[in-house]
């Protein structure tokens, strides 16, 4: 579903190497779990899975679709919720799903069905008709994650998705990752929360310096320390 | 206080002329730096046309006047002209600057008085507004000192009652917004009630202007009377603001006893309106502020009705998108609603009035040609200058700030999200197109062709400063900002885009001056030339626009 292939990233003229030669992969139906410490390269890595950043250089393919040579048709293929959700603060809620699901051509009866489903089980019915400026930023966290569902895109990147979610609204939303999977598409997420990960994912990838240190299941994490520590102090040795 | 009000000045001007910033530009990015600064000398370049038409407007009011012996009507006309403008476009500009600003967040906790902050915001009002007066006033005065050549004294009284021009008309429409502010903070539906109110203020204005201009003896012996009398002229021109006439006096008939008292009277009213604004200041302005900025939620269940989940095309999606980002921002409405409402008005009063007097007949206007088509190049060339002038499109990337993720993630190719941008920018100008056309058809009696030749002409010459407004901000979007204020006001795009457009029509009305008197060409002719000039420049803008916009869009990092 995401192929990155010897991606790379450098700021100020090539001084910083914020992503450095990451190849990686995401099958169809999994869960993908991006870890790794503040400034690892986590949120450089999907602005340019997303197309927010330009990769200098190597490629990247969602759903097979390359995202530098056929832009939009890649974009087609995923939903997005950024770390901050920062969107259009004078508009209701309404009509911010609206317009996405006017980009993405949902059809009315469609995206009907999918707003009304996804605003009751985020308990944001009461408020869809409201300005967006009146959002906790919970609130607006969740009309990010309805409207990067509304168009049913096969592969789901979110950035540190639980970060301002009430404990209810993140346990909605890991059933909601698990349900999407169900079908046959992926979830690519980055998080702090190492429960989360280990909870949560089929495959998990550790970043550090730019440099992905691993990549693989839990298990395999596991075997590689034989099982002696647990995940939070594997993390702390990798990321060290 | 007075320290308070120092301190916070100081880093209100800080903020808003970004000094802080170019010292750093300088220590840490030279080039930028320089890049930064040798744009004073390209505006300064754009100016020159239009500064060239006002010396020469000036040159030739003065020659009219100085037979008369009213020389000093000169720079009563830039003092009246300038408090009025103050007054009017002050209005809005206060408004946002003293209740939209983000900043407010920060200052109201600090235990400072509220005058202090909000005359720190007034005192940068007045500041920026010398960008408007210093380029009227101060060649009317030196037009003044070249025919006349007063002493030395009478250039630093100048200078004096320059400086505190603004004052007064922008204390005044202060005081007018900040009790607009403090009725309709209670009231539902405040954001509509302001606007409202501020438009309503100005229009009483305005009317009051008219009544006072219907109502005066104009017949022949009171212009006889007029004319002769010393001070006809500028009792006349003042009329409609006094201190400008206490101003004008003032400096004229220094250091006579006359001079002094009018001197007296203008820096007393100067005083006395900032001190009471002040005074008022600390009575009332949290009142209409504190929870003015509060949204309301209704929270009401979301029950279908017909057209909540309307599809809708891509192209009207993001068309609507834009719109409903455009209205419902006071930052971003206030100026296209001053270009819709008050400058169609402002053409109509003087074109009232000289029709009135006979100065303008359709008769007249239709057996000239030239008059004719002067009408219809001065027409384009202010709509023209209105359509940058809102910053509608040199800002249409930047209005999307933080939130501009979604438009580089969505599956909406950069050339309709830019042609979705255009066509909300290209309303002023189509409204501003057929408010002019009517008048023209009505009151001017225009032929068929000459109004297709106008529509032509004003919507070909927006077009061409809109798509390099757009292209500019394409280049160089301002998305991290916190403050709508930043983007509108405190952004080097817009200012690039007003100068250029002022260079632009200042350059072209040079072409027509050329073509006309230098090359005996008939007025059609000029037309048709300038037409095809501008058509090539809107070809090129709008190739470098649409061209570009793919690379750019994926070049921009939000």
């Amino acid at each position: 579903m995401l192929k990155l292939l010897n991606v790379s990233k450098s700021y100020n003229k090539g001084s910083i190497k914020a992503v450095d030669n990451l190849t990686l992969e995401v099958q169809k139906g999994e869960i993908f779990g991006f870890l790794g410490p503040n400034g690892a390269g986590k949120t450089t890595t999907i602005k340019m899975i997303t197309g927010l950043l330009e990769n200098d250089s190597g490629s990247i393919a969602i759903n097979d679709v390359d995202t530098k040579t056929s832009s939009i048709e890649a974009k087609k293929q995923f939903g997005f919720v950024p770390d901050s959700p920062h969107i259009y603060d004078r508009i209701t809620g309404l009509e911010y799903l609206n317009f996405l699901g006017d980009i993405y051509g949902v059809a009315a009866v469609e995206r009907e069905g999918t707003i009304n489903e996804l605003a009751r089980l985020f308990e944001l019915e009461d408020a869809l008709r409201d300005i967006i400026q009146s959002y906790s930023h919970g609130m607006q966290q969740k009309l990010v994650i309805i409207g990067s569902l509304l168009h049913k895109p096969p592969f789901w990147v979110l950035d540190e998705p639980m970060v301002g979610l009430d404990p209810r609204s993140a346990h909605n939303l890991k059933q909601l990752m698990r349900a999407h999977c169900a079908l046959g598409n992926s979830v690519f997420f980055s998080t702090h929360i190492l429960e989360v990960a280990e909870k949560l994912c089929d495959q998990i990838g550790i970043i550090r310096k730019g440099q992905l240190i691993f990549s693989g299941t839990m298990d395999e994490l596991r075997g590689e320390k034989q099982g002696r520590e647990s995940l939070e102090q594997i993390f702390l040795e990798l990321t060290e | 206080m007075i320290k308070h009000f120092w301190v916070v000045w100081k880093t209100q001007l800080n903020q808003t002329f970004g000094f802080s910033h170019l010292k750093y530009l300088y220590r840490t990015n030279r080039r930028k730096f320089i890049g930064r600064m040798a744009f004073i000398p390209l505006i300064l370049l754009a100016l020159l046309p239009v500064l060239q038409l006002i010396f020469k407007v000036y040159g030739s009011v003065f020659n009219v006047l100085h037979p008369l012996g009213q020389d000093q009507v000169i720079f009563a006309l830039a003092f009246v002209f300038t408090q009025s403008l103050a007054l009017i476009f002050g209005l809005f500009y206060l408004m946002s600057n003293f209740y939209s600003a983000r900043d407010l967040d920060m200052l109201i906790p600090l235990p400072v008085r509220p005058s202090v902050i909000l005359g720190s915001k007034f005192m940068i009002v007045v500041i920026s507004e010398y960008a408007a007066t210093f380029p009227v006033v101060l060649p009317a005065l030196l037009v003044y000192g070249i025919h006349t050549g007063p002493p030395l004294t009478f250039w630093v009284l100048a200078l004096l009652i320059t400086l505190l021009l603004p004052i007064i008309p922008l204390a005044l429409a202060s005081i007018f917004v900040v009790l607009l502010m403090r009725v309709t903070n209670a009231a539902r539906g405040r954001g509509v009630m302001r606007i409202t109110g501020a438009f309503l203020g100005v229009l009483v204005y305005s009317a009051i202007q008219w009544l006072q201009y219907r109502f005066r003896n104009s017949g022949p012996v009171e212009l006889e009377a007029m004319l002769t009398n010393p001070d006809g002229l500028i009792n006349m021109l003042t009329r409609r603001f006094p201190p400008s006439l206490w101003a004008a006096r003032g400096l004229y008939n220094f250091p006579e006893p006359a001079g002094l008292l009018n001197l007296a009277l203008y820096i007393g009213a100067t005083l006395g309106a900032a001190a009471f604004l002040f005074l008022l200041a600390d009575r009332v302005f949290y009142r209409g502020l504190i929870g003015g900025n509060e949204v309301s939620a209704k929270r009401k269940k979301l029950a279908s009705t017909p057209g909540d989940f309307q599809a809708r095309s891509v192209f009207k999606a993001l068309f609507l998108r834009e719109w409903r980002n455009l209205i419902r921002s006071a930052s971003f409405l206030t100026p296209v609603l001053v270009n819709i409402v008050i400058l169609p008005a402002a053409f109509a009063v003087p074109l009232l009035s000289a029709s009135k007097q006979g100065i303008l007949s359709a008769g007249k206007i239709q057996d000239s040609d030239w008059i004719q088509y002067v009408i219809v190049f001065a027409v384009s060339g202010l709509i023209t200058l209105a359509g940058t002038s809102n910053s509608i499109a040199v800002t249409a990337l930047s209005r999307e700030g933080k939130s501009f993720w979604i438009s580089k993630t969505i599956p909406a190719p950069p050339f309709i999200q830019i042609l979705s941008k255009f066509v909300l920018a290209f309303i002023v100008p189509v409204f501003l197109t057929v408010a002019a056309l009517t008048a023209e058809a009505l009151a001017l009696r225009f032929s068929a062709m000459r109004l297709v030749e106008q529509a032509f002409l004003a919507l070909v010459g927006s077009s061409v400063t809109m798509s390099f407004s757009l292209f500019l901000d394409l280049l160089n979007p301002k998305l991290n900002w916190t403050d709508p204020q930043q983007i509108m006001k405190r952004n080097l795009n817009a200012i690039i885009s007003v100068f250029s457009t002022m260079g632009f029509v200042g350059s072209s009305f040079a072409l027509i001056y050329f073509l006309g008197k230098g090359m005996k060409f008939s007025p059609g002719l000029a037309y048709y030339v300038v037409a095809i000039l501008w058509v090539l420049l809107l070809g090129t803008a709008a190739w470098l626009l649409f061209h570009k916009a793919e690379s750019r869009y994926s070049k921009i990092e939000s």
